[in-house]
């Protein structure tokens, strides 16, 4: 039989277990590919670090484009896009959107990418908030790498 | 006798050995793409549309290899990695001229001679971009077993889901090989200089 002041001991210490702890996100290598006249859409990419706990990637908007998160694969050599509702970032983790892969969707640009502009893109997590950052725009033929 | 009897089990185990190596090397009886795609039917002479708007036809091509990739001037990311990747490819290779790229639109809807002329300028190397009516391109997708669907994405705009695999031709207009989207670059290349030597 456990006496009273232990049990309210125990019960203490489980109400105390320390919430999750927070995301520490940083966001870099951000760019997105220029396009020429006529070209409605294009796609950016950055890599995610995460120093702190889990956190997640609902959306991704800007000023200069109907943005959305997309991911490519291949389905016997068929190339598929599909919107993604939310990116995960894991805790201490590590997220990159590359050619070829998960990336941020741009269509219906308002104007077209010239390369050495910027696009502002809004990033918004689930527990970081609101991230503003800049998108380097890089001539068509970057990342030629999958 | 009993000499006689030994003789007959060997006999037999060679015959279930040899049955078991057969079935193990026989073709399996369900192809897979890549063996489909390898057959003598594949491909075929086409006519389509230049960006000038004049006729562009495979007699064009002969007398230099070239790789073949079907996309759309709108692709977000597939078209533009692959054909950035295969300009890269080619100066690996030996150079803007070691072949031709053709890249061929599946969105003839939206990509006219135009777009098709603009957009392949975009990528700093020489990319010879084709278009036609929807039933030349049409055509053109069954001659080479490609596949195209487009998938709308809400405000009346679309994107196409489509076969990136890249085909590659010698200077004979004979199909050699495929590139696989996904493929390392090493195996690439290896198939590239064959292309290009053959």
């Amino acid at each position: 039989m456990m006496k009273p002041a232990l049990l309210f001991a125990v019960l203490m210490l489980a109400s105390c277990k320390p919430a999750s702890a927070p995301p520490a996100i940083s966001v870099d290598g951000v760019w997105a590919r220029a396009t020429v006249s006529g070209q409605s859409g294009s796609a950016a990419y950055f890599t995610i670090r995460n120093a702190g706990g889990e956190d997640k990637l609902l959306t991704v908007s800007s000023p200069g484009a109907d943005a959305s998160l997309h991911s490519t694969t291949m389905d016997n050599g068929v190339m598929r896009m599909r919107p993604l509702e939310a990116l995960d970032i894991p805790a201490k983790g590590t997220v990159e959107l590359k050619p070829g892969g998960t990336h941020v969707m741009l269509m219906g640009l308002r104007q077209p990418l010239q390369a050495g502009a910027a696009l502002e893109l809004d990033l918004k997590f689930q527990k970081t908030g609101e991230r503003k950052v800049m998108a380097e725009v890089r001539p068509a033929s970057s990342g030629a790498g999958m | 006798m009993r000499q006689a009897r030994l003789i007959i089990w060997a006999l037999c185990a060679v015959v279930i050995v040899a049955i078991g190596v057969f079935l193990v090397t026989s073709p399996k009886s369900k192809p897979t793409t890549s063996q489909m795609i390898t057959s003598a039917s594949f491909g075929g002479p086409f006519t389509l549309v230049g960006s000038d708007g004049q006729p562009f036809g495979t007699e064009q091509l002969k007398g230099k290899p070239y790789v073949l990739f079907f996309g759309f001037t709108h692709c977000p990311d597939t078209c533009p990695t692959t054909l950035a990747r295969l300009v890269k490819l080619r100066r690996d290779v030996g150079g803007d001229g070691a072949f031709n790229i053709v890249f061929v639109t599946v969105d003839p809807e939206r990509d006219g001679p135009k777009e098709m002329g603009t957009y392949s300028k975009a990528f700093g190397a020489p990319i010879i971009g084709l278009t036609g009516s929807p039933a030349q391109i049409d055509q053109v997708k069954k001659e080479f077993g490609i596949f195209s669907q487009k998938v709308p994405t809400g405000g009346g705009d679309y994107t196409v889901d489509h076969t990136a695999t890249v085909l590659l031709f010698d200077r004979n207009g004979k199909f050699v090989a495929t590139i696989a989207p996904d493929e390392q670059d090493q195996p690439a290349i290896d198939k590239l200089k064959r292309m290009v030597t053959a």
